[in-house]
């Protein structure tokens, strides 16, 4: 199952700390914002992947697993409690 | 001329452009519009037509209509994108206010064929002939076709139009793009499945379900097919808007408004989300959304942007930069620094005052804010960029060793980098066959 991550650009302000916590995963620019890795994530770190994200003060990246983003997403989020 | 024979059925057929047609002269020039009972009819004509999208991405109008039909169940809106924030276009603030009935009928059609009951119209508040004449049009149809119908100015802004960020004025009254998903045809105005369909696209559906998909592809060049509007800048007179059979070379077109190939040094084409390309390599290319795409070029918009050999390209792309990187909605890092410090590079090499790192940093920038967004503005801005970076390679190189330009610069003839820069255009029509 491969995963892969996702920002939210619109909540992302930069903080960098994904990139501090994992920079040979997660790159910065010079305004320290996020830059992905092209291909999967490496299934033996996603622990670390787990805690960067976590690090972030905007809760702005989040993973994607192919078999959940192939799911039809209205009836995704009927099924996930507390969605609108 | 690109005359055959003329076709008083097409887009910008039939009375003068200064101003709205009545009601009353469009219905005797076109005759009915096709009733609800008609949609599945309408689609398939859509279908055989091959209609595209006219808004810029270039998706078939046909297939889109039937994607939300199946999804509506009777609860779709149509939202009909007049917004054209695009400085360097004419077509649709044109089209609106000289054919108002004929996007109303477009619209009219969308709605009945994909299940929708409301119809937003969202116009450009700066295009002040187009929201006249649409609101009058829209008070002349009978009640039951009105009452569906709300009007919405959209504010003034680049990616004000922009899908998400229509969808977005229109509920909450901020224009700023959202994060997709939802999709805008998921879930859009009030949350229910929208259409976002621009106003060109409407018209030509409304043409194509009354006299069909055969009549539409009459006209074309080659394998190409239908008309399409495009608007023509630089060639030393005001932007003007023409209809032409799809398959037109642009060096037909340019030399209709008196541009040479010797002359030119370049063309922007598709907007300012589009690509310069030198004018000796497509001078002979159709203006086909086929075609383009297979030489990585864009119709997009349908703009044709001439760059006078005597024009600094750098200078150009430096204005049209400093435009994008002034119009990001603020949202997103990579688009307000990226754009920023593209435009202010961009504009020192331009002005030969380039800081040695200068040309490093755009390349790096133009590489790493695409797919960096919310919206698209980004990604267009950059391949609008990376597409300088190779036609006035040559160019930008002499501005940064000597602090010259290669072309003496003088006033590009491109539009004003700025949005109210919509001056009186002067509309030559074209039949078509």
């Amino acid at each position: 199952m491969e995963a892969r991550l996702k920002v939210d650009w619109i909540k992302c302000d930069g903080y960098g700390l994904c990139g501090d916590f994992v920079p040979d995963i997660i790159g910065l620019d010079e305004w320290r914002y996020p830059i992905l890795p092209e291909g999967p994530l490496d299934g033996g770190r996603m622990h670390e992947i787990q805690r960067a994200m976590d690090c972030c003060p905007m809760r702005a990246l989040t993973l994607v697993r192919p078999d959940v983003a192939a799911a039809r997403p209205g009836r995704l989020r009927r099924l996930l409690p507390g969605a609108r | 001329m690109l005359n055959t024979t003329p076709d008083a059925r097409r887009l910008l057929a039939g009375p003068s452009l200064d101003g709205p047609e009545p009601l009353a002269h469009h219905l005797a020039r076109l005759g009915p519009l096709p009733t609800a009972r008609d949609a599945q009819r309408t689609m398939s004509e859509l279908d055989a037509s091959g209609l595209l999208g006219r808004g810029g991405a270039g998706f078939p109008v046909g297939r889109k209509w039937r994607a939300m039909a199946e999804r509506s169940r009777g609860h779709a809106v149509v939202l009909a994108n007049g917004a054209e924030g695009e400085p360097a276009s004419l077509k649709d603030r044109v089209l609106m206010a000289a054919r108002p009935h004929l996007v109303i009928d477009g619209a009219v059609l969308a709605a009945d064929a994909v299940g929708a009951n409301d119809i937003v119209f969202y116009v450009g508040r700066e295009h002040e002939a187009a929201v006249a004449a649409l609101g009058v049009a829209i008070e002349q149809r009978r009640p039951g076709v009105r009452q569906r119908i709300r009007m919405i100015e959209a504010p003034i802004g680049y990616v004000a139009g922009e899908a998400s960020g229509a969808v977005h004025f229109v509920n909450a009254g901020d224009p700023r793009p959202t994060t997709t998903p939802p999709r805008m045809s998921e879930r859009g105005v009030n949350g229910r499945p929208t259409l976002v369909q621009n106003v060109e696209s409407l018209a030509h559906a409304a043409l194509i379900a009354r006299f069909g998909a055969g009549w539409y592809r009459e006209a074309g060049r080659g394998t190409a097919r239908g008309t399409a509007l495009i608007t023509l800048s630089g060639t030393g007179r005001p932007a003007e808007l023409l209809e032409i059979e799809l398959g037109t070379t642009i060096g037909e077109v340019a030399a209709g408004a008196g541009a040479s190939p010797a002359g030119t040094s370049a063309v922007l084409l598709g907007g300012y989300f589009g690509t310069w390309a030198p004018a000796a390599d497509v001078w002979s290319l159709p203006l086909d959304p086929a075609a383009m795409r297979e030489k990585g070029l864009t119709f997009g918009c349908g703009m044709v942007g001439l760059l006078p050999a005597h024009a600094c390209g750098v200078d150009a792309t430096a204005r049209i930069m400093s435009f994008m990187a002034r119009e990001s909605a603020g949202q997103c890092g990579p688009c307000v620094f990226g754009l920023r410090a593209l435009a202010d590079a961009t504009r020192r090499v331009a002005d030969g005052r380039s800081k040695p790192d200068d040309m490093d940093g755009i390349a790096r920038w133009t590489q790493i804010v695409a797919g960096r967004g919310a919206c698209h503005h980004p990604d267009g801005a950059v391949a609008l960029m990376a597409s300088a970076l190779r036609v006035f390679e040559e160019d930008m190189d002499h501005h940064v060793r000597s602090g010259r330009c290669l072309a003496m610069s003088t006033p590009t003839g491109l539009p004003a980098a700025n949005t109210a820069s919509a001056s009186a255009p002067t509309n030559r029509r074209m039949e078509v066959a």
